[in-house]
């Protein structure tokens, strides 16, 4: 079963700290279908958080289809998932060559972080403006 | 709640208890003494201080007697009634008590009842000892420790009074000001003045209550005659006091509800 | 519809002395919340929770729990742990627990004795010789073994370390998630309710200038941070508080619509943190003009 880590001077909310960790552990195949996840009560009481802010995390999880409620029993890791699990291992391989240029280059670890950040927002941009351009296209 | 009451008197109810013990052990020495001195005038049975007055320790022992009526029974009534609110004001078991399904009126009738209770028959024990024992030997000094006869009267009526007063005194002080020492000092200080009070007020009822019933008989001259001289006096300051014990009792529970210390 | 609502304060004034505690205080705690009352020392905090539990009776305005005047009548369904979690010294932890089923007719024998055990109290110690965190256990053990449908709880967690802290929001949680209990809960320190509560309630210059859901809280208010000379942006919004720092300002103001553009002002939504602040901040002591007439 999936243990949580709540960072409190994080500044995220809990909730979301919730869901964030859900979301890797099922990315990275930590968490698998059929997988059952703590009950809201088990990490309101380990963790001291209040279990509403759990019971809308896993909201959250389900309607983003990645658990669903059983009756009585908890939540569970759907067995199908939407989208199938990225392929982790060739992305890492990937990413650890390009550390490698990246180092070379005489890049340090911030920097590595900075740009990758950087990347992301851009491709997070390019991605809405390939949206915009389809809708404009119609 | 009884047993939580009694449970939580239980230290000042030993302390209690022991200084009651005392007394009595002390009245039964006391007296054996003054009978000694009696024995040895060859006049066992003597009740004129004109004929055989207490002298050396059997005078000593006469004042031991006069003090110990005349200061036990509020003393007793001290141990008592500092103990029953003002430390859980203090130390906030009082929140604690009034939220377990305790009603204030409950804790406050109860605690109350108890302390008075054990009051009375701490104070009533001496009280009566005193009268059954001791006042066959002080009479033979009767006038060398008149001021100290004063704070006792002889009567049992008035003695258990005055620690049904100190008790009353210190529940009310201790609800109203939630601190011990304030109201240990207060109680101590104030009982005399309570007591005075009630005097006042019975000696004000005396009055109409002799032309109802008809003076008593003057003394016929003996001397033990002056032990029960001032018995209804002592027994109407009991009933004054009791009237006023309950009405404190009643409107206890309203004390101390806003909190303030 | 008295159900829905778990505590509500109308009105309330008390004082001791001459000192002035709660002022018109007026909020609600709606039932199944988890509610942090906030407020910096000496805000009233005790004495609006005292007068919650039914130990203490204000001066003026009323206090209902579950739509019923808080007193005897509803005693049985809070549970209560003053500040420092008062209990008898001398009692053992046996009789502790004993005297709560004596004095409690919906005492729930079992789950006390769990909550006991889960803080692997020792049954023969002493209360006065327990550590604060084992009496602050032993005292919540108490409140909940009346399976109260309101928990108020004054600085349970003053004076713990972080160990006990730990332990005794878990507990708190855990019975949060099994039964629903509504709880009320003071704090003096922000970092410790932060991920407990879902309501919150600040209180200052004895009065509730805040009461609401923690999301919505959030969302009802912006933190404006801009050059002083922007400060102008400000204008026509409802300032809780506005801090200058050398060329910068940061101002918590109430939301109202779309921030407005054109400047070079930032508008974040603030964190309970900086909401909290910002409002007990706010309070600063001002002369009081009943206090300069006096």
């Amino acid at each position: 079963m999936i243990s949580f880590r709540i960072d409190r001077r994080s500044g995220t909310a809990v909730y979301a700290q919730l869901v964030l960790q859900v979301r890797q552990a099922v990315r990275t195949g930590r968490l698998g279908a059929g997988d059952r996840l703590p009950t809201a009560r088990e990490v309101a009481e380990r963790h001291g958080v209040n279990p509403n802010t759990v019971l809308r995390a896993y909201r959250d999880l389900e309607a983003a289809g990645l658990v669903e409620p059983r009756q009585g029993s908890g939540t569970y890791v759907r067995a199908a998932l939407p989208s199938p699990p990225a392929d982790v291992p060739g992305l890492r391989k990937d990413l650890a060559a390009w550390v490698g240029r990246a180092r070379a280059a005489g890049l340090d670890d911030p920097d590595m972080h900075a740009l990758l950040a950087e990347a992301a927002a851009e491709a997070a941009d390019h991605a809405q403006d390939r949206k915009g351009a389809v809708n404009d296209a119609r | 709640m009884t047993w939580l009451a009694l449970r939580l008197l239980r230290p000042y109810l030993l302390v209690a208890a022991a200084v009651t013990a005392a007394c009595l052990g002390y009245v039964g020495y006391a007296a054996g003494v003054v009978q000694g001195g009696l024995d040895a005038a060859e006049v066992p049975g003597c009740l004129d201080p004109n004929v055989c007055y207490p002298q050396g320790a059997a005078l000593d022992a006469v004042l031991g007697l006069e003090l110990v009526a005349a200061f036990a029974p509020a003393l007793l009534g001290l141990i008592l009634g500092v103990g029953t609110f003002a430390p859980a004001r203090e130390q906030d078991t009082e929140a604690f008590v009034l939220t377990q399904s305790v009603s204030r009126r409950r804790w406050v009738l109860t605690t109350f009842g108890w302390a008075l209770a054990a009051a009375v028959l701490c104070a009533g024990s001496v009280a009566a000892a005193h009268r059954l024992v001791a006042t066959r030997y002080t009479v033979l000094a009767n006038d060398t420790y008149e001021l100290l006869q004063l704070l006792h009267v002889n009567s049992p009526g008035f003695m258990t009074a005055q620690a049904v007063v100190a008790v009353t005194l210190a529940g009310l002080v201790g609800l109203g000001t939630g601190r011990t020492l304030r109201t240990l000092v207060a109680t101590a200080a104030g009982t005399p003045f309570a007591v005075m009070a009630a005097s006042l007020v019975a000696a004000l009822l005396l009055y109409p209550l002799t032309l109802l019933t008809g003076a008593p008989e003057p003394g016929g001259g003996s001397f033990t005659d002056d032990i029960s001289a001032l018995d209804p006096f002592g027994y109407l300051v009991a009933a004054v006091v009791a009237a006023g014990a309950a009405a404190a009792v009643l409107v206890a529970p309203r004390v101390g509800v806003r909190g303030g210390r | 519809m008295p159900d829905d609502i778990a505590l509500a304060v109308e009105g309330v004034g008390h004082h001791f002395g001459a000192a002035t505690v709660l002022k018109d205080c007026t909020l609600g705690v709606p039932a199944g919340a988890v509610a942090a009352l906030v407020g910096r020392n000496g805000a009233g905090k005790s004495t609006l929770l005292r007068a919650a539990a039914g130990v203490l009776r204000p001066y003026r305005g009323t206090v209902r729990v579950f739509g019923r005047p808080a007193g005897p009548d509803v005693l049985r369904r809070i549970g209560f742990v003053a500040q420092h979690a008062p209990l008898f010294r001398t009692l053992t932890v046996a009789e502790t627990l004993r005297l709560g089923a004596r004095l409690n007719p919906r005492w729930d024998a079992a789950h006390a004795r769990r909550l006991a055990d889960a803080a692997a109290l020792p049954d023969r110690a002493r209360v006065g010789a327990l550590s604060t965190g084992q009496r602050t256990r032993l005292a919540l053990a108490l409140a909940l073994g009346k399976r109260p449908d309101l928990l108020i709880l004054d600085e349970p967690l003053a004076g713990l370390d972080p160990v006990a802290r730990a332990e005794v929001t878990g507990a708190l949680m855990g019975e949060v998630a099994e039964r629903g209990v509504t709880v009320l809960l003071s704090a003096h320190v922000v970092a410790d309710v932060e991920s407990v509560c879902d309501h919150v309630v600040v209180l200052a210059g004895g009065r509730a200038v805040l009461s609401a859901p923690v999301e919505a809280a959030l969302d009802a208010h912006r933190l404006a941070v801009g050059p002083a000379r922007d400060a102008a942006a400000l204008a026509g919004h409802d300032v809780v508080e506005l801090r200058r720092d050398g060329a910068e300002f940061t101002a918590l103001v109430r939301a109202a619509g779309p921030p407005p553009g054109g400047t070079a002002v930032a508008w974040h939504r603030p964190t309970l943190e900086e909401l909290l602040l910002a409002h007990l901040r706010a309070d600063r002591p001002q002369p009081a003009p009943e206090v300069s007439a006096a």
